[in-house]
């Protein structure tokens, strides 16, 4: 799919040339940036860490002097007011829109106003449909994917599986559970013996698999997705089974419950992979250079998929745990692209 | 009783607050005041095309569900399935084949057949078959929340541009969502008139008194959840115009946000007192907080208390009235 990007492109090709050598650096006659964030769900410990994670790269562009100010709304789950917040930024005048949606259409409209108005827009987190916003994200296909392949190869292809997703028709459960459905079906020997969703919640991911864990005497594995895995690690635990072959979540507590179960002489094969919040930082870091005028290469979809390097494995487990031991329990992995491999992104 | 009569009258200028009075309306007026100085403050281009034009167009929908909640709230009942039935509607315009029903305005008239099916449910259960409207359309709200997740299990469809370029566009000059909104409050100004508008107000301030006068009370009921639900159409419309797609969640703010406008504007939840007016300087009210919050810079955490403490005031301002009439 072609780039075609109006309005700000060639409002920044001056800048650009500037910019090609050092860095983001535009001209210091370029008007200060103001950045726009708009936030869906809030209160969460992921997205909590995202929007820390976005300060904190914003607050290194403004020492740089490459930005002037972040503007931060979180909107909670109301669609009507997250088109409310982005209007505002919108009529505020910000030189480029972050947008953490809570679905991947209903902002549709008011990012043609965003295009109206010549202000970039950058979808991260949660993919739009719309074709003038530039998504910024992990590929969640890909990243269930991975999981799925995991359990299929711990099980070397035999085996009952129990299938835990996250929020029943959220874009991200909905990509990686029909990843999860699709590995599982090119592999006629493993049998999925339960599968049902756990609303991305700790609490109600135990107290869902404790009911499955009573109907269900023979489980080998279970596959599940971000936030929920150390609920049902719990719920086998309170039933007096072994914790199974299970996937998980990068996040501190997740790991640290992990280690206790190891390090108690059990056999633990415990997988996880990063979803990292610092796709906040990574997003800021496109938000300041395209507006500095510099230009994207193109893009499929118009879409940047974060390639994850993090993967928790019973190798690598103490090492990670080392590296975060002044986080809170609640802190997942984080990962970002550096400065150097967001200028690779540009022409 | 006297609604005035506590009132010092100083000089005549003050003579239209009596009749604010006993709209209930004086609060919400006193508080739509201060927030759109506060906005204009804030923001020096409030009064540009584009800015009011962005303001009616967002508030829009909200208005039009507050008002119709008001309806409601007038003749002594509620219908906390508002919001989800927004949704409803919303998802049965994104899924509908465009083309196919007879483009915008098809979907549209589809959209209002929708609506007046569910307010006559709801209608009924409340007038018809005595349950307590409370509990009776938080039930049916559960349902129009079934549906839509089952029409459309996640965020998704389309709903034609065209009704998004002509909800964004104007009318022989005026925008169109301020159009709507004039339409739907002569609609409602004619209504109050007419015998049957009367009778709402008649049968929510005193049923008994109602009913020993021969209104039908459960038909005058009946009444006011349809046309409530005609405005609930025409907010799911407003909205669903801006997100041109559907979103089985779309609607749910919207229960309690107008039950807060109703209680903004004044209108006593005991039914009977104050005007759907009341409602829409309620909707106006809460919307311009949101945007006081945005362009004083504040975070966005604090909406949520900002808000609840301007409903706290409408309350504490209703409670100190009551107590002056008593």
């Amino acid at each position: 799919m072609a780039f075609t990007r109006r309005g700000f492109t060639s409002a920044g090709l001056g800048l650009a040339s500037v910019a090609a050598l050092g860095g983001i650096k535009p001209s210091q006659a370029a008007a200060p940036v103001t950045i726009g964030l708009s936030n869906g769900y809030f209160g969460t410990e992921w997205r909590d860490q995202m929007i820390d994670a976005s300060k904190t790269q914003f607050a290194m562009y403004e020492n740089q002097g490459l930005a002037h100010k972040l503007i931060v709304q979180q909107a909670g789950p109301d669609t009507a007011a997250q088109i409310q917040d982005v209007r505002n930024m919108i009529r505020s005048r910000v030189n480029v829109l972050m947008i953490d949606a809570n679905s991947a259409t209903a902002l549709t409209g008011v990012i043609h106003e965003a295009k109206r108005a010549g202000i970039p827009v950058i979808a991260f987190d949660q993919a739009v449909t719309d074709p003038y916003a530039i998504n910024v994200g992990i590929d969640e296909y890909d990243w269930g994917k991975h999981y799925a392949e995991w359990i299929v190869a711990q099980l070397k292809g035999q085996g009952r599986v129990a299938v835990m997703d996250g929020v029943p028709g959220h874009p991200a459960a909905v990509a990686r559970r029909t990843a999860f459905m699709d590995v599982f079906a090119k592999n006629p020997g493993i049998k999925i013996v339960w599968s049902g969703y756990g609303m991305w919640d700790q609490a109600k991911a135990q107290a869902v698999m404790a009911t499955v864990l009573a109907a269900t005497p023979h489980i080998d594995a279970v596959c599940t997705e971000d936030g929920m895995g150390l609920g049902i690690m719990r719920a086998f635990q309170a039933a007096g089974r072994p914790v199974p072959i299970m996937t998980g979540e990068a996040q501190k507590s997740f790991l640290l419950a992990w280690k206790k179960e190891r390090d108690a002489g059990h056999d633990v094969h415990l997988f996880a992979r990063s979803n990292p919040p610092e796709i906040g930082r990574t997003a800021v870091g496109v938000a300041v250079r395209i507006a500095a005028g510099r230009k994207l290469k193109p893009l499929p979809d118009n879409t940047y998929h974060y390639p994850i390097k993090v993967e928790v494995t019973n190798d690598n487990l103490d090492q990670l745990l080392a590296s975060v031991a002044d986080k809170p329990d609640g802190y997942f992995l984080g990962e970002y692209l550096s400065e150097s491999e967001l200028d690779k992104l540009f022409v | 009783m006297s609604a005035a009569g506590g009132l010092p009258r100083t000089g005549s200028a003050l003579a239209i607050w009596p009749a604010l009075r006993r709209s209930g309306l004086g609060p919400g007026l006193l508080m739509l005041a201060v927030v759109t100085g506060l906005n204009i403050a804030l923001q020096p281009d409030f009064f540009s095309g584009a800015s009011l034009s962005g303001n009616i167009a967002t508030f829009a929908p909200t208005i039009l569900i507050c008002v119709a909640q008001a309806v409601i709230v007038l003749s002594r009942e509620l219908d906390l399935s508002l919001g989800a039935g927004v949704s409803l509607i919303n998802c049965v315009m994104a899924s509908l084949p465009q083309d196919k029903v007879g483009g915008p305005l098809g979907v549209m008239a589809i959209a209002i057949l929708v609506a007046i099916l569910l307010g006559a449910v709801n209608g009924l259960l409340v007038a018809y078959a005595g349950l307590p409207s409370l509990v009776a359309t938080f039930a049916t709200g559960a349902i129009w929340f079934g549906l839509a997740l089952t029409i459309m299990p996640q965020p998704g469809g389309v709903i034609s541009d065209a009704i998004g370029d002509r909800y964004a566009g104007t009318l022989m000059g005026i925008p169109v969502p301020l159009l709507i909104i004039a339409v739907a409050m002569t609609g409602w100004a004619i209504l109050a008139r007419h015998r049957s508008g009367r009778r709402i107000m008649a049968v929510g301030s005193n049923p008994q008194a109602a009913r020993d006068a021969g209104i039908p009370l459960r038909r005058t009921k009946l009444l006011a959840y349809l046309v409530a639900w005609i405005l609930v159409a025409l907010g799911a419309i407003a909205i669903s115009a801006q997100t041109l797609s559907g979103d089985p969640r779309l609607g749910t703010s919207y229960t309690l946000a107008s039950v807060a406008a109703v209680v903004i504007g004044g209108i006593s939840l005991g039914g009977g007192r104050g005007t759907p007016w009341g409602a829409l300087v309620g909707a106006l009210v809460l919307g311009l907080v949101t945007n006081v919050i945005y362009f004083a810079g504040i975070a966005s955490s604090w909406q949520e208390f900002v808000k609840g403490l301007v409903i706290v005031a409408a309350l504490g301002f209703m409670v100190l009235e009551g107590q002056r009439r008593a």
